[in-house]
């Protein structure tokens, strides 16, 4: 198998080549406006999307006083969290942590982890696809936008080298709106697959490089795809997978989320500019079958979930304390109440987390309230916080970006809770915001 | 769980599995994942390198089949008309009657070794799911009916002259997405496939409507079966509006019903939250037997009785059906004790017959046949058939027809590309692979894990809403070096039962095309294979690459600038595996953006 270094990907590099097809390549605007910095340019950011509608009443469940009450008798007097099984948490005893997610309540009471109170859109959605796809386009309110939010945030960073190999990696089978119009983006599931090696024996390395020379010069969409694929190809058979020794020998759980993870931490420490991961979890949608306690579907994902955070915690710690933040969220929570299959339906206002050794531990945010005329329509938390005031405290303070609204169409009051340790840069608003032209001024 | 094996290099070309084939196989997910909503987006401009047009023949067998094949393209040729449009049109008129189409050599396939694909539907719950009065049942027995389906889907999609009817048979299953790993489906899934889907794919949407929320793999999959009065389940309701008619396009969210604006015939134009859970309500009870545990209290009650044995069919729970009044969409709906179905039947009615459900229906399957983002003009033709014959029994039949006929259908190119079933099987129909699909074969299975990692494997989309139909999804690096892998791997799979005979036919059908020996040439055999697969000649770059590969004299040293010299076809040897060289330039054509375009 052939191997290919750094320098020799970006001396052929499509990623070069495809600067001409016109400000689609990363580095376009930071060549002109700031040198690229050369290495790793700032904090990785991991962002965990759990498809599906996580329960986040069930994830940090009350523990004492009215909310306990409500949660555990009106609401859910079969599926609740008893406040004698939920794991205590630092410096309250309002709520605890499910009893599954004890690598979650570990982090949390070092100081490492935030959770935000009741998040949601500013508009409520009940519909996964709906809510996820604002989520993901990073407006509720221009829905035709061709672009995600992450791929805005890569326009607009002013940072990111302009020679970045592979900035950002989606590491599942299915790709994101969050990437979309990004062909940069690399969506890979598993890398140890990720070469032509199903072809005779004898020219496998030669049919690869064939391939590369019929998808050399792209011009269309295809062909560009076609081009990335095969040069993020020769850039993992260019790492180690099989030795990989995580630091503080964290121990990534089985499944496909902890192989996500070890995916992301491999890359971040391979020095290929990796600066973004988006990863998307399912199986969230307990509308059957959630299952009580440290049993059924919810405490198993539960279980995989914080163990695999808790690993990519310890894991990159090691070697770049200070220098990632993981962030946690869903579409949606889910309906206060229990429904006729001790399950929950769709709901609203939910916990995100922020992971990171620049996080100040803690809870934040307002959290509603359980007593019926709190419920938002009687029937869901409500949601006191913007998730984009979560998101934005982090790309301001940690990934030094402050095109706010041009990265969130229509965000005009970002409000910081304290989450993260950074130089608090003034955001910007405007949507038209044209990276070129802004950041001479920067 | 070892995610990291070793990679694995060949070190003969014996025949072996695909390499994502390994000891411990893919988890199955658990409940469905709503993973990525569609995309918006068009190609940016700046991209749009022109894309030289094929044929007609070949664009609309691109687009309306599974990809050309020679059997197809010789039976057009022979149909009547001065024209080559004239025969499309030809072509056409047969694809909207498949039962007039001779499909024997399907039927006799899907006779080597199939063994569930005639049980009733009692008989998938009582053999596949629940022995009456209890006993285990195999794994593989639990899954047989579902991979079976599968198998017959790969047979039917590769070799069916009725092609129309498979495209549509997938765009249904998707629009009525039930995940296949979900609990309890596998078992009944020819059920789903045979009896809810299949037979109204060219028919009437009412009806398959009416099916599927009657079909325990719908009412298990979106927990409609285990929804009761006392506290509803809403997630088949929401998916009915959402997903399956009205579509969330008009979906008005947190909202009083009387602020809905209302069209000019009476009609609440969308629906809101109140709607999802009126709806529910409608839907208690609507169950099937096996769904509660109550179902399976006879086991408990000595002697037992297997007569008592639930039996998976749909099931009317009137105990837990609401009987009050239920205002959908501003209308109310009334229980009918001497006919319990009718409140939710009166709904499904009014459902069908909206024009928002027409406008949603016809935008798809103008998405599926003619771009991302169809003109509105052929998507308001669309509807306005479907919409006008709602109750006819040949409504989708009719509007295919418009749809098809249409200019837009006709005349545009490369909007769409093939997703990776698609992409595989216009593939294996190039090369008229002839491999049996035959469950009882080992091999079978290996192709079933095999496409796994394309990220399109049949049934297998775990959310509600079906595969995404846009191109900027499928245009991943994990989705795309998938689907190549397993491409370069059928175009070269050998029967090592049968004296390594390759499943595919490509140098039969090379020397058919080349009968002269000294024609079969580097050049002459690649600028043939291109055509053939992607309608139009290669580009100068691509053809010599392609051709430079074809003229290796050993694994390493090319022939140079002669291309021109003749390849002898009959062998297979050290060094030049002349054989195994043109498998792989077949391969290697299906890999390039020209072959993705429909």
């Amino acid at each position: 198998m052939k191997k290919m270094n750094r320098r020799k990907f970006l001396k052929g590099s499509g990623l070069v080549s495809v600067a001409g097809l016109g400000g689609l390549q990363l580095g376009f605007a930071n060549s002109l406006v700031r040198g690229g910095s050369g290495g790793s340019g700032r904090d990785l950011l991991v962002y965990v999307f759990l498809n599906g509608g996580m329960d986040g009443l069930n994830m940090v469940p009350p523990r004492s006083g009215n909310d306990y009450v409500e949660y555990s008798t009106t609401l859910r007097p079969t599926l609740h969290i008893p406040n004698t099984e939920s794991l205590p948490l630092n410096g309250q005893n309002a709520f605890g942590m499910h009893p599954s997610a004890t690598g979650l309540a570990s982090l949390f009471n070092s100081n490492k982890m935030a959770i935000v109170h009741a998040t949601g859109l500013v508009v409520p959605n009940r519909s996964h696809f709906e809510a996820t796809r604002f989520m993901e386009l990073g407006s509720q309110s221009v829905t035709t936008l061709g672009t995600g939010w992450l791929t805005r945030y890569f326009n607009s960073s002013l940072h990111t080298p302009d020679d970045a190999v592979m900035p950002s990696i989606v590491p599942s089978y299915n790709n994101t709106d969050a990437v979309l119009g990004d062909p940069t983006a690399l969506v890979m599931a598993n890398p140890q697959e990720f070469s032509l090696s199903d072809g005779h024996w004898a020219w496998t390395d030669e049919m690869q490089d064939i391939l590369g020379e019929i998808y050399t010069n792209p011009n269309t969409l295809e062909q560009l795809v076609g081009s990335q694929t095969l040069n993020a190809s020769s850039i993992i058979q260019s790492i180690d997978w099989d030795n990989y020794v995580p630091g503080n020998n964290a121990q990534y759980p089985d499944g496909f989320l902890g192989q996500q993870l070890r995916t992301v931490a491999q890359l971040y420490k391979n020095d290929v500019n990796l600066e973004v991961a988006y990863v998307p979890t399912g199986g969230w949608d307990t509308h059957t079958g959630q299952g009580t306690g440290t049993t059924g579907q919810f405490a198993d994902l539960t279980s995989e979930l914080s163990a695999g955070l808790h690993a990519l915690y310890q894991d990159l710690t090691a070697s770049h304390n200070g220098r990632f933040t993981i962030i946690v969220q869903s579409e949606f929570g889910r309906r206060a109440y229990e429904n006729s299959d001790n399950s929950t339906d769709h709901g609203y206002g939910n916990p995100m987390f922020v992971i990171g050794d620049h996080v100040n531990g803690g809870f934040y945010g307002q959290f509603p309230g359980l007593a019926p005329n709190q419920l938002y329509e009687g029937d869901d938390v409500e949601a006191t916080v913007d998730f984009r005031d979560v998101v934005s405290e982090v790309l301001l303070k940690r990934q030094h970006n402050r095109f706010l609204g041009y990265i969130f169409p229509g965000y005009n009051d970002y409000t910081p809770l304290g989450l993260v340790n950074g130089v608090e840069l003034n955001p910007v608003y405007e949507e038209n915001y044209d990276p070129l032209f802004t950041g001479t001024f920067d | 769980m070892n995610l990291y094996r070793k990679k694995h290099h060949p070190a003969s070309d014996k025949n072996l599995p695909p390499k994502s084939i390994g000891p411990v196989q893919h988890k199955a997910t658990p409940a469905f994942n709503p993973g990525t909503a569609a995309s918006m987006t068009q190609v940016p401009s700046q991209l749009r390198g022109g894309i030289p047009t094929p044929s007609l023949t070949h664009r609309v067998l691109s687009k309306m089949a599974f990809g050309s094949n020679q059997a197809d393209l010789d039976h057009i040729s022979g149909l009547g008309g001065a024209s080559e449009m004239d025969r499309i049109l030809a072509y056409i008129d047969e694809q909207l009657e498949p039962d007039l189409l001779d499909d024997s050599v399907v039927d006799n396939m899907l006779n080597q070794g199939f063994q569930t694909l005639n049980k009733t539907q009692q008989q998938f719950f009582q053999q596949h799911v629940h022995i009456p009065g209890g006993g285990d049942i195999p794994w593989d027995v639990h899954i047989q009916p579902g991979r079976e389906t599968v198998y017959a889907t790969f047979i039917r999609a590769i070799n069916s002259k009725r092609q129309l009817q498979e495209m549509m048979a997938d765009f249904w299953h998707n629009h009525f997405n039930v995940y296949m790993e979900g609990d309890n489906i596998q078992p009944m899934f020819v059920h789903y496939d045979r009896d809810v889907i299949r037979p109204e794919v060219l028919g009437n949407f009412r009806n398959m409507l009416y099916e599927v929320t009657r079909s325990n793999c719908m009412l298990s999959y979106l927990g409609n079966g285990v929804n009761e009065q006392s506290a509803p389940n809403e997630n088949y309701a929401r998916e009915l509006l959402e997903l399956h008619t009205i579509s969330a396009a008009n979906y008005f969210g947190h909202m009083p019903w009387q602020d809905v604006p209302v069209d000019g015939q009476g009609r609440r134009t969308g629906y809101v939250e109140a709607d999802v859970q009126e709806l529910a309500r409608a839907l208690t009870g609507w169950s099937f037997s096996g769904a509660s545990w109550q179902d399976y209290q006879y086991l408990y009650n000595p002697p037992i009785n297997p007569n008592l044995a639930p039996t998976g069919l749909f099931m009317f729970r009137s105990d837990w059906h609401d009987q009050g009044i239920k205002r959908v969409m501003g209308t109310d709906f009334l229980y009918d004790s001497n006919n319990p179905e009718k409140d939710v039947n009166d709904i499904l009615d009014m459902l069908a017959e909206h024009p928002a459900t027409a406008q949603f229906l016809a935008l798809k399957l103008c998405r599926r046949f003619i771009a991302d983002e169809p003109p509105q003009s052929i998507v308001d033709q669309v509807a306005n058939t479907l919409q006008q014959n709602w109750q006819a029994s040949d409504q989708i039949k009719q509007a295919m027809e418009v749809l098809l006929k249409s200019n837009e259908f006709l005349s545009t190119w490369g909007e769409k590309i093939k997703r990776p079933f698609e992409k595989l099987i216009s593939a294996l129909r190039q090369i008229e692979y002839g491999f049996s699909f035959d469950p009882t074969v080992e091999y079978t299975n290996w192709h079933h894990w095999g496409f796994m990692d394309s990220g399109q494997h049949p049934f297998h989309w775990t959310s509600p809403n079906g595969y995404p139909d846009y191109k900027s999804h499928w245009l991943g690096a994990s989705s795309t070096m998938s689907t190549w892998k397993f491409i370069q791997w059928t175009s070269r799979f050998r029967d090592g039962h049968n004296g390594d005979v390759p499943f595919n036919q490509i140098v039969e059908i090379t020397k058919t095309a080349f009968p002269n020996p000294s024609d079969r040439t580097a050049n002459n055999m690649v600028d043939f294979w291109y055509q053939r697969a992607c309608g139009i000649i290669p580009d100068s770059n691509s053809q010599d690459k392609l051709a430079k590969f074809m003229s290796y004299q050993d694994n390493t040293t090319p022939v140079g600038s002669d291309r021109n010299t003749p390849i002898d076809l009959d062998s297979n040897d050290w060094p030049g595996y002349n054989q195994e060289r043109l498998f792989a330039v077949v391969s290697t054509i299906f890999l390039t953006a020209e072959f993705s375009y429909r």
